[in-house]
């Protein structure tokens, strides 16, 4: 049924494009003609600059320069393309040349890279990614001018993934600059990019970074062909290239990683991983993804390996109890009260006595209150905020218990799943959906309803594949040498090899010449 | 149809929940209470025995399930009645395990619930787990095998203030006869069941480490058996033998400080584990057999009616839990060694008679 929904959902998605600019047709030899169709191709707009001048040996000739407004480094235009075309030209050299075109990229421009496009397509592509076009009259040919410059936001450190110790840069809207902050962490030949330009309507820059020697020969060509596959009007961030190349469309558990840090997207390059960049937009996709990075912090690398290991057991926990206190709560107050030591089963019965609605009841609706308390906290305007907090702390939870309509083990416990729920923002989404299903299937079955939905979550974490990886590696496959990057965090030293199903091209982390060592590819096709 | 394969390590696992698995809860023998736990090593030795000598079929056709040996062995009618034959007994042995966790919910916990309210969503996430086939099942097997040996390695610590060493007395109070039955029976419930496993063998990716895995999965499943019941033991004393689900009511001694006391729920939901494991499995061998008799090319479409069946069967010939206790006293013995080791055996006489196996396989 799903590979039916499936083929739907393809269907669905390559009738969302229209067709883009006309292809195939070439730029014609008369100036007037050209500058003429330019107009009418990108209508009135004012920010289209046309500069028209006189030049060569022989007297009359006419060229045009185009570019537009805001995308272009007006400074570069000016010192290093119009002002040695008027001035400092010496039309005697650049014998080579055969043509004027030629010989003006040859001797006269000073820009470093320059493509020369008979086409009339990827002209204007180039006039809209930035470039300046420079046109000469009776030549059906036009220079493209790398002068691409624009207003960017400068590197800062990314909100949503604060770290205490370490780097504090993080990428930006800008590709150049965010592939040249993975350059300025990873300083080999190896680091490979490919673009490639997605999206009719956008024509947005997507990159593919890997560390070739490294990398899985076969990881890259998967991931090339599913991004050559999309087929969209736009893409607009990161996450619109995650959609379409997902593994599990249907699934609550994301097989693709976001990050906007170079440090974590160097660290998943050098284990063999595959990271997509997506121009104006920070964050940067890496596949394959584990479930078990999402419990990983650049900060367990920068802390001492026993307290690294310590926090990331609370993390376990955290998700655990995120994910599964309000369903324990429900089963163990209205199913197994046995199990909750005698005093504290007194305490609780005492708070809920004479609450309206059952427990169940209670624990979805503050849940719920909880969650729309959250998302006006991120939409609202910052000044805002305090009434938020006021309303929600005291009018909500305080009120609430006192009028006897909630009792106050749910408010601690919904208080509760509500910090710990931060504490793995990468598994956000899932873990509320999958609070609320638990939930429901304690209020009907208690325990043995819970354990039903762990096991229905366990099959489909143990069925998801990212990217041919399984997704619960290396806990299921058990692979021994990785557990010490999940169950412990071991010091750095030790943590010499990559993981195995990642990176077992190169099994070693140290060079490969100094341990060149086989190893028995027990993963490799058996996951 | 692209063979989907395991790990060896993956086969030790399934082979140490599949063993495990629903016996944990509730031991046969129980008129030999007070020896159970010397009882399973011995029977752990004889059952190594047993499927030792099963694996031979598997050495002497590597890459056949049972069914293709049978086929290949008796022709193709008399082969796939003795096929039909296994499909029974992996039926009846899922739908066995099937009863004893719901009879075993509705006793301890969910006394008002009824039946199918709790055999429903199991039978459900069973069928869903088929359908993704082996290695899904072999995955998350694994960090549920994990989590039990782990809960009765912690139990050892847990039950310390609890034990009594002189509980254990007397050891060897048994007349001979019920110790050979006893140990027969253990041989073939819970080891010998393993026979399960000729029919996935083909499925693991390197075959050489085949008899290895299977047999070091044997060894932990019964240390890990005789370990809960030694302890049980010494917990529970001559009171154990009184109890449908000794293991539930050992965990429920456990009291430590005011905080850690009635745990048994905790033990009862791992052990469930394992037995979704066992009826999982018997659910993938029986569609995956089906398949093979009926010579589809896909078992995908069989899961949920034989689930079905499973689920009818569960209620039907284990209408009650003193029914089932007689069954697993008197007949079961009986018919596992059947199943386990006769017609295992039979299988590979006659395929030695008939000589020239590996020719005929090359030809």
């Amino acid at each position: 049924m799903f590979t039916m929904l499936w083929r739907k959902f393809r269907r669905a998605q390559q009738r969302t494009t229209t067709p883009g600019p006309r292809a195939g047709r070439d730029l014609s030899p008369d100036l007037e003609a050209n500058l003429a169709a330019f107009k009418r191709e990108l209508g009135a707009s004012p920010d289209l600059i046309i500069r028209r001048l006189t030049l060569g040996p022989k007297p009359g000739t006419t060229g045009a320069l185009l570019f537009i407004d805001g995308l272009v480094d007006q400074q570069i235009v000016n010192r290093d393309v119009l002002s040695p075309l008027l001035h400092e030209v010496d039309w005697g050299k650049g014998q080579g040349a055969t043509d004027l075109l030629d010989q003006i990229a040859q001797n006269v421009l000073a820009v470093g890279e320059m493509q020369r496009e008979t086409e009339w397509r990827q002209v204007v592509r180039g006039l809209l990614a930035g470039d300046t076009i420079f046109l000469v009259d009776g030549q059906a040919a036009a220079l493209l001018l790398s002068t691409k410059g624009w207003e960017k936001r400068a590197i800062q450190e990314p909100e949503a993934e604060q770290i205490i110790q370490g780097p504090h840069e993080g990428f930006t809207e800008n590709l150049r600059t965010n592939t040249a902050l993975l350059r300025r962490k990873i300083s080999t030949a190896g680091l490979h990019f490919e673009e490639m330009k997605l999206g009719r309507q956008t024509q947005t820059t997507i990159a593919l970074a890997y560390v070739k020697g490294i990398v899985n020969e076969k990881l890259v060509n998967e991931v090339r062909s599913r991004l050559k596959r999309i087929k969209t009007d736009f893409i607009l961030d990161a996450n619109y290239v995650h959609e379409f190349i997902t593994d599990a469309p249907f699934s609550l558990f994301p097989t693709v990683a976001f990050t906007e840090r170079p440090d974590v997207v160097a660290a998943k390059l050098l284990e063999g991983r595959v990271a997509i960049f997506v121009d104006g937009t920070p964050l940067v996709n890496t596949v394959p993804v584990l479930l078990v990075e999402y419990f990983q912090s650049p900060d367990d690398y920068n802390f001492p390996y026993y307290y690294a290991t310590m926090i990331r057991w609370f993390r376990y926990l955290s998700f655990f109890l995120a994910v599964l206190a309000p369903g324990l709560f429900v089963a163990l107050g209205s199913y197994h009260q046995e199990l909750i030591p005698t005093p504290l089963m007194i305490t609780i019965k005492t708070a809920t006595e004479g609450t309206p609605f059952p427990l169940v009841i209670e624990v979805i609706i503050m849940g719920l209150v909880f969650e729309i308390l959250r998302e006006a906290g991120v939409r609202l305007a910052r000044p805002f905020g305090q009434t938020i907090s006021i309303v929600g702390a005291l009018v909500i939870g305080e009120a609430a218990v006192t009028a006897g309509l909630v009792g106050a083990p749910t408010i601690i416990v919904i208080a509760l799943t509500a910090i710990t729920t931060f504490v793995v923002p990468g598994l956000l989404g899932p873990g509320i959906f999958l609070r609320l299903i638990y939930t429901i299937l304690a209020g009907v079955l208690g325990a043995y309803g819970i354990l039903t939905g762990v096991l229905f979550t366990l099959l489909h974490l143990a069925s998801l594949r990212s990217f041919g990886v399984p997704y619960l590696a290396p806990l299921a496959p058990v692979v021994p040498a990785d557990l010490k990057d999940v169950l412990v965090r071991a010091p750095i030293w030790a943590l010499g090899t990559r993981p195995r199903l990642i990176g077992w091209l190169q099994p070693s982390g140290y060079a490969a010449d100094q341990e060149e060592k086989g190893g028995d590819r027990d993963g490799e096709g058996t996951w | 149809m692209a063979q989907e394969l395991i790990s060896p390590r993956q086969l030790t696992f399934l082979v140490i929940s599949f063993t495990i698995g629903s016996w944990i809860v509730l031991p046969s023998g129980i008129e030999a209470w007070q020896n159970l736990w010397l009882l399973i090593l011995f029977a752990l030795g004889q059952a190594l025995g047993f499927v030792y000598l099963s694996l031979f079929l598997f050495r002497r056709y590597p890459g056949k399930t049972l069914f293709a040996v049978h086929e290949f062995v008796y022709g193709p009618v008399l082969g796939k009645l003795i096929s039909l034959l296994f499909l029974w007994f992996f039926l009846q042995t899922g739908a066995g395990a099937l009863a004893v966790f719901v009879t075993l919910l509705k006793t301890t916990v969910f006394t008002d619930t009824p039946d199918l309210a709790l055999l429903l969503p199991w039978v459900i996430i069973i069928v869903y787990g088929c359908r993704r086939g082996l290695e899904v099942i072999a995955r998350s097997n694994e960090p549920l095998v994990l989590a039990t040996v782990g809960l009765i390695l912690v139990s050892v610590f847990l039950v310390l203030n609890a034990f009594k060493a002189e509980n254990l007395l007397p050891l060897f109070n048994q007349s001979l006869a019920t110790v050979f039955w006893n140990t027969l029976g253990i041989a073939v419930f819970p080891f010998g069941q393993n026979v399960l496993f000729l029919m996935l063998l083909p499925q693991v990716n390197r075959p050489q480490k085949v008899r290895g895995a299977v047999l070091r999965g044997m060894v932990v499943a019964g240390g890990l058996l005789s370990l809960l019941q030694f302890l049980a033991v010494g917990v529970l004393g001559r009171t154990g033998e009184l109890f449908v689900f000794p293991t539930i009511e050992f965990y429920r001694m456990i009291i430590i400080g005011q905080v850690l006391t009635r745990l048994e729920l905790i033990p009862l939901l791992n052990f469930l584990t394992m037995g979704f494991i066992k009826i999982m499995l018997c659910l993938y061998t029986l569609a995956v057999g089906t398949a093979q008799i009926l010579e589809l090319r896909a078992y995908r479409p069989l899961v949920l009616p034989l689930g079905i069946l499973i689920l009818v069967f569960a209620r039907q010939i284990y209408p009650s839990i003193s029914l089932h206790l007689h069954y697993i006293e008197e007949v079961q013995p009986l018919v596992s060694l059947f199943f386990c080791f006769f017609l295992p055996m039979l299988t590979l006489g006659v395929s030695f008679l008939r000589g020239g196996a590996q020719q005929e396989m090359a030809s």
